[in-house]
């Protein structure tokens, strides 16, 4: 991978930070604790499957052996089973804020918009 | 059939047409990604970054659905309503 591309992906996953803390801190005037906790859990967890997806991608592509491939499948799964069970848990037991939640599990897909928007815009 | 039955039934199509098209876009934007590294390996980089972007917007997708579901399942807005209007 080179440099260029390894900082787009930085800059990507430090705007997904800074679009979650902006979403906190409008969250705030709701003085809602529940909606804020639901948006920094969300938000962390689509930090953390970002994270995870990267990483894994890198080394499949990078070795594109069938071990390794299998190996992302099964790791792949069970990141969704996770995944699955932590929402389940949040929203069916914790009873945490279904709307804070979505908007929190929406930061990378806010932060891609946006960047697919500025770069619209700056190509005219 | 009753409220309860038909939020089980909702929920349930849900997650079939949500996991069946993400499944369906995921799938696809693999192999495309597979075959173009195999055609071009020095572009793996820039496949990497936009498959990882692409990725991450379908499983966005799944995640939506599956939450949705939870909601109609665990967190309906409206089942106190049903209650209430069952009760009366």
């Amino acid at each position: 991978m080179s440099d260029a591309d390894q900082s787009f992906l930085d800059r990507v996953a430090l705007r997904n930070l800074v679009i979650l803390a902006v979403l906190l801190v409008l969250s705030l005037p709701w003085r809602s604790a529940a909606l804020s906790l639901g948006i920094l859990v969300g938000g962390l967890l689509a930090l953390g499957g970002f994270w995870w997806q990267q990483r894994t991608l890198r080394r499949v592509l990078e070795q594109p052996t069938p071990q390794a491939a299998r190996g992302f499948q099964v790791r792949y799964f069970l990141r969704l089973a996770g995944l699955g069970l932590i929402l389940y848990v949040l929203i069916g037991r914790l009873g945490l804020h279904p709307v804070g939640l979505t908007l929190g599990l929406s930061v990378v897909v806010i932060n891609i918009f946006c960047t697919a928007l500025a770069r619209l815009v700056r190509r005219g | 059939m009753d409220f309860f039955t038909w939020c089980m039934i909702s929920a349930g199509f849900a997650m079939a047409l949500g996991s069946l098209g993400t499944g369906l876009g995921m799938g696809n934007a693999i192999r495309s990604a597979v075959e173009g590294v195999a055609r071009n390996p020095g572009a793996s980089g820039k496949v990497l970054t936009t498959l990882m972007i692409g990725l991450a917007m379908i499983e966005s997708l799944a995640i939506y659905v599956f939450v949705v579901a939870m909601i109609i399942l665990f967190a309906n807005p409206f089942t106190e309503q049903v209650i209430n209007l069952a009760t009366r």
